[in-house]
């Protein structure tokens, strides 16, 4: 049943089209369109990002970073191999996808290491650009983030808890 | 940005040069620029037919279907504010919902125009930012493209664990932003 989702979504979306009598091929087609100029519009973040990360990952600094960190990250059970993605990601939805490209490349998408960075990325937000849309000059600014950050990490331990 | 960058890429520069790494570093620059093209060429594919489907949705009218099945929660959750400002509120959450989210960004920034002008704008704010920033998706399509363009075998393995992990975040960020308001209230 589970591995149907994809398949009777996709359809059903067009069923349901058809019924609100939507010229469905039209809508298809003007959408695509969108979506292989947005896919063309990540190429500067992704060249940059990727660039960075490779960079950071062949000096051997990530290691070190790791390897520092080891301790304080061990005892949250979080691999040092997540770090980058969970630094970048309330900052930038261009980076974090950059740097999750990179994580899939250099650890499997399928590892354990890729699922969970794919998981974190789809199911948190860049907080700190939403915050400078939305949030403007407020007594309670820092309330909000720290509770951004907060539901960040929940969803990450649920993650990390759930996902083996 | 800016900033970041050029810290994570400089720190890189030195600690690989005085460890003698220059060479793997060498063959890193050249490889990644070859990872970015390859990555947004087979993203391409997935890109294109998902947002294809998504505006067909879109033009079956799910957007405002959606909102008006939401609108009773959101007047418990933003109490003392207009009815226009919890309609943007929803029509936010909802193209986010779908991925669209160059459609959310215009819907969000006049919810919290609105949203400013309620009671208790303090308050308000906070909960459209919980449940704002809570990344509730259908369907993650940047991340299945990815993960496409890895070579994933189950690129969309990851659907379900997503959509329960920010559903239950979404429901955590509600909380905790009720629980503020609550104790905001009790030291006024």
């Amino acid at each position: 049943m589970l591995e149907m989702i994809v398949p009777l979504f996709a359809v059903g979306i067009f069923v349901f089209g058809l019924v609100r009598k939507v010229n469905v091929y039209d809508a298809f087609i003007e959408g695509a369109k969108a979506g292989a100029d947005s896919a063309f519009s990540v190429l500067p973040y992704l060249s940059l990002m990727i660039f960075a990360v490779t960079l950071a990952e062949s000096s051997g600094l990530i290691q070190a970073l790791a390897e520092i960190l080891a301790p304080v990250l061990g005892f949250l059970g979080v691999p040092a191999e997540m770090l980058p993605l969970i630094i970048m990601r309330p900052f930038s939805g261009g980076g974090s996808t950059g740097i999750l490209a990179a994580m899939l490349e250099r650890y499997g998408a399928d590892s354990f290491i890729g699922r969970a960075a794919s998981v974190y990325a789809g199911s948190s937000e860049t907080l700190f650009y939403a915050a400078s849309l939305y949030m403007g000059e407020r007594k309670n600014a820092k309330g909000i983030l720290f509770r951004g950050m907060l539901a960040d990490l929940f969803s990450l331990f649920l993650i990390l808890r759930f996902l083996r | 940005m800016s900033a970041v960058f050029t810290v994570l890429i400089g720190m890189s520069l030195l600690y690989g040069l005085f460890c003698g790494k220059a060479e793997a570093m060498t063959a890193a620059v050249f490889a990644s620029a070859e990872t970015a093209a390859e990555t947004v060429i087979s993203m391409l594919g997935s890109y294109a037919f998902w947002l294809g489907l998504l505006n067909v949705a879109k033009e079956s009218g799910i957007v405002s279907l959606a909102a008006r099945l939401m609108r009773p929660l959101m007047k418990k959750l933003f109490p003392g504010s207009s009815k226009e400002a919890q309609a943007y509120v929803t029509l936010n959450f909802v193209a986010n919902f779908f991925g669209m989210g160059n459609a959310a960004t215009p819907f969000g920034l006049r919810a919290a125009e609105e949203l400013e002008k309620g009671e208790d704008p303090d308050a308000l704010i906070s909960m459209f930012m919980a449940i704002n920033t809570s990344a509730v998706q259908l369907i993650p399509m940047g991340v299945i493209a990815l993960r496409q363009a890895a070579g994933s075998l189950m690129p969309a393995d990851i659907l379900m664990p997503t959509f329960l992990v920010s559903l239950a975040g979404l429901v955590f960020a509600v909380m905790m932003a009720l629980f503020a308001r609550k104790k905001e209230k009790k030291d006024a």
